[in-house]
């Protein structure tokens, strides 16, 4: 029977967190049956109406990014949303360069309708769809002279990675993608195949020659190939594992997934089975192995505070999205084709400052919205708890945001600043008030909440 | 004071192509290392009398100190449409479209010219303050993006690095207190790149805008104690493993240098990405925080489709970047001009050849630019061949230069380091720095 620690760890890697009585009413369970919970259907997402409001692109983008925001944080399918982000990661494009965010939600839907299912043919629509042809340059890609920007990235960033193909293997996937075009013509782009532009001649790929076509390039890799798929196999563990566990995992943790991967046909679901009941997944290795992405970290406030990240009616209290992008994520602007990579990524001066910036912003809306008054501020107010009050009112700030154990360290600091507020406070005033927001911020920013 | 919440005036069409190498797999035995650091400053901090937020920068620069700013291309920027081969026919053969026509080029040398859109870079070549290496490369050439900036980052000649470092991390390593000091080099608005990454130093990452930046203001003793809590978490062990104990590292760090910093942001910064960082650069430079390595970015240098020749997406690039760096050099007090040398480097260059999309693919030699009053100006390297038979590895340039050549000269000509000690092996210095400071 699974642990309350481990259910709760289980759902802030696989979800955006969970709140503690829940977590304790799972311990009844087996663990397979509450990794079976998380994996159970994926559910259809109804598409939002603005995107095809008379407005500009950018705001769009902005609209698409509130959406989703508030849909990680209030999903009934967590795992859906964590799988959409790890995709949207893996096969990355920019909308700085599509520039069409019809496009990018078509991509971005596609990665939550098939989050969890076969991971080839995942590769074959993705190749085909108008956000990828636009940003790796095979929308123009014609057999006069072939693009390799999405040849190469084909395999170097989303099946065998690098080194595992020649230069030539690249000019010849190039060939064999020519003509997989983009219709101008309506709108919004589609897919088109023109037969004048692509080149039907033969090419020596992998040491082949044969007449190749580009989706053919993915059956050799993933189905053909023994040696490539099962090195995309061990490719694909490893990210999925550093994702959602730690960096560098043990080879045989590798191994045994990409084995449940080859033996599956690729079937993401039954490796994520196993990823999530493996014991190395509650390792302490694992707990402390990861710093909490900017992503991850934003929605862990928005579900905290339950104040949402679209704009409610009225003059309602909500968060905003600037910032994200000095944080170092974000959504439907990886950094490059190569995605975000993991925790010392984080943690630059920069991307922490702006975490700190963020929510320094947000303190005072926080407190016009009563945000911890009966937790914080009345456990303060009420002398008769004595020097207890102190912990008592760190301890509920704490759990407000998901963190039921916390550090000795963490807990005395806290405890002792909090304390000095009140009983020897600063001499320019309100510091009641001041104790009682700025414990938000020093919350949000403990090793505890930064980590995954 | 915390305000209402407000939108910052951020730039529209942001440029993050940087490259970072974090990840555990060379994160953690360096922090591991900080972390020790940070741990025997911890137990100093819990004094009452130091427990105030301490004045914290590396030391100050004397007049004879170097300063190196880097400035990356990101995506592989075109070294034959920056400095071109005008009136080559080879060149206009492989190039129909986009090719500079020498018409439009600022003729550097009979052959030779500089894409129109660097004239203030002509100017001050004119002058004798530039020198422009061509064909500068490895071999045989990375036609990846991440392989080759990986290559170029490290710059690293010696056998197997246990873990990887970058050359600019190697060389502040060997600066006076190198594990504490965190603002001996700068990273302006990105993740910290690989070549800043040593053994014993970390690199600070700065923002291009601060607005209502946590930190900043100080007026208030609540806010004084805020950032002594912040930082409190970093006075012992977190008990929460290495990343919790970086993560409390980063926190004291950040407090330490937002009270530093804070003049440069002061006043305006022109909205263009590039030149905002380079403006940045400068005011970084003139309040003496004691940074010897500062590196900018400049991104888009990609051009697979569009670049276009003297307009299009390459010229604005190119047009960016001459702007910010004559702005940086408008921005620096004049004492510091002499002091300061600024390199430009790209992963590689690209293919000779457009492809059909009026741009360009990964292509092997590119070019760097030394950009500073103490450099011997003129054209070093050779410029690439562009016949036939000249042409190896898919139809791409020779490299004439070593990129590691550039580095041993800026190494040791102008930051008097032991560069084959950074390097790991010893290159064949090029002649273009006339001295020292």
């Amino acid at each position: 029977m699974p642990s309350d620690w481990g259910i709760v760890h289980l759902y802030r890697r696989a979800g955006f967190g969970i709140d503690l009585p829940t977590a304790q009413a799972k311990t009844a369970q087996s663990l397979a049956s509450v990794v079976d919970e998380l994996l159970d259907d994926v559910v259809d997402v109804t598409r939002p109406s603005f995107l095809d409001d008379d407005i500009g692109d950018w705001e769009k983008e902005y609209g698409l990014r509130a959406w989703w925001y508030d849909r990680m944080a209030t999903a009934a399918k967590p795992l859906q949303e964590k799988m959409t982000l790890f995709w949207h990661g893996h096969f990355c494009s920019e909308n700085a360069k599509v520039a069409d965010m019809r496009l990018m939600w078509d991509q971005n839907n596609l990665f939550r309708t098939n989050c969890m299912g076969n991971f080839r043919q995942l590769v074959h629509d993705m190749s085909l769809q108008p956000a990828m042809l636009i940003y790796l340059d095979n929308a123009p890609n014609d057999k006069e002279a072939p693009n390799e920007n999405f040849a190469r990235e084909l395999m170097e960033l989303f099946t065998v990675g690098v080194n595992q193909y020649t230069q030539a293997d690249i000019i010849a996937a190039a060939r064999a993608w020519t003509g997989h075009n983009l219709d101008y013509d309506v709108d919004p782009h589609e897919y088109i195949f023109r037969p004048e532009r692509h080149d039907y001649g033969n090419k020596t790929f992998m040491g082949q020659v044969r007449a190749w076509d580009g989706p053919e390039i993915i059956d050799f890799l993933l189905q053909e190939s023994t040696t490539k798929k099962t090195t995309a196999a061990k490719f694909m563990a490893r990210k999925l594992w550093t994702f959602f566990a730690y960096p560098s995992p043990a080879q045989n943790i590798v191994d045994d997934l990409a084995q449940i991967l080859l033996t599956t046909d690729w079937n993401v679901k039954e490796t994520l089975r196993a990823l999530f009941v493996r014991p190395e997944f509650y390792s302490t290795t694992c707990r402390r192995g990861l710093v909490r992405p900017p992503v991850d970290w934003i929605v862990a406030i928005l579900k905290a505070t339950g104040l949402p990240m679209t704009e409610p009616p009225g003059d309602l209290p909500h968060f905003n999205l600037w910032g994200s992008e000095e944080m170092g994520q974000e959504l439907f602007e990886p950094p490059n084709v190569a995605g975000w990579k993991n925790n010392a990524y984080w943690l630059g001066t920069t991307q922490y400052w702006a975490r700190a910036s963020w929510i320094w912003h947000y303190l005072w809306m926080l407190h016009e919205a009563g945000f911890l008054q009966v937790e914080v501020m009345d456990v303060l107010d009420n002398t008769g708890l004595g020097d207890a009050r102190y912990a008592t009112a760190v301890d509920n700030a704490l759990r407000a945001f998901g963190i039921y154990w916390p550090s000795d360290n963490t807990r005395y600091r806290l405890t002792h600043w909090i304390k000095r507020q009140y009983e020897a406070p600063p001499a320019d005033g309100e510091w009641d008030h001041f104790a009682w927001i700025f414990l938000t911020q020093l919350v949000v920013l403990s090793p505890e909440f930064m980590l995954a | 004071m915390i305000t209402a919440s407000t939108t910052p005036q951020t730039p529209t069409t942001p440029e993050r192509r940087q490259l970072s190498f974090p990840g555990a797999d060379l994160g953690l035995s360096r922090r591991r290392l900080l972390q020790m650091g940070a741990i025997g400053a911890g137990g100093i901090a819990m004094s009452p009398l130091l427990s105030h937020l301490e004045a914290f920068a590396a030391p100050a620069l004397g007049p004879h100190d170097p300063i190196l700013v880097v400035v990356q291309f990101d995506g592989g920027n075109d070294g034959l449409n920056t400095i071109c081969p005008v009136g080559i026919g080879h060149y206009y053969d492989k190039r129909p479209t986009i090719a500079i026509q020498p018409q439009n080029a600022l003729a550097l040398k009979t052959g030779v010219g500089l894409h129109p859109a660097l004239f203030r870079l002509k100017e001050r070549y004119d002058r004798g303050w530039v020198a422009a290496i061509r064909g500068v490369g490895y071999s045989p050439p990375d036609f990846s993006h991440f392989s080759s900036m990986e290559y170029w980052m490290k710059g690293w000649g010696g056998s197997a690095q246990s873990y990887p470092t970058g050359w600019l991390g190697r060389y502040v390593d060997g600066l006076p207190n190198s594990e504490a000091e965190t603002m001996y080099q700068v990273a302006i608005d990105q993740n910290i790149p690989l070549h800043h990454v040593g053994k014993k130093n970390q690199a600070a990452g700065l923002p291009i805008w601060l607005g209502d930046a946590f930190g900043i203001d100080r007026e208030y003793a609540r806010d004084i104690r805020l950032l002594n809590a912040l930082s409190s978490y970093n006075y012992s062990s977190t008990g929460l493993g290495a990343w919790g104990d970086e993560i409390a590292a980063t926190g004291q760090s950040l407090v330490r240098i937002t009270g530093k910093i804070a003049p440069a942001y002061q006043g305006t910064l022109p909205d263009d990405y590039f030149m905002r960082q380079m403006v940045l650069a400068a005011r970084l430079i003139n309040v003496n925080l004691g940074i010897r390595v500062l590196s900018t970015h400049i991104g888009g240098f990609d051009n697979h489709a569009s670049q276009g020749g003297t307009a299009g997406d390459h010229a604005s690039l190119l047009r960016s970047f001459d702007e910010g760096v004559y702005r940086f050099f408008k921005a620096l007090q004049p004492q510091w001009r002499r002091q300061v040398l600024v390199m430009t480097f790209s992963e590689f260059g690209r293919r000779p050849e457009e492809n059909g999309d009026r741009g360009t693919d990964h292509g092997s030699s590119g070019n760097c630019f030394l950009i500073g009053e103490r450099v011997r100006g003129g054209l070093y390297g050779l410029q690439p061949l562009l016949a036939p038979g000249e042409l190896v590895n898919y139809g791409n340039l020779k490299t004439y230069v070593d990129f590691r050549q550039v580095y041993a000269t800026v190494l040791r000509k102008w930051m008097g380091a032991d560069d084959k000690a950074i390097l790991g092996k010893q290159y064949e210095f090029l002649n273009c720095i006339a001295s020292t400071p």
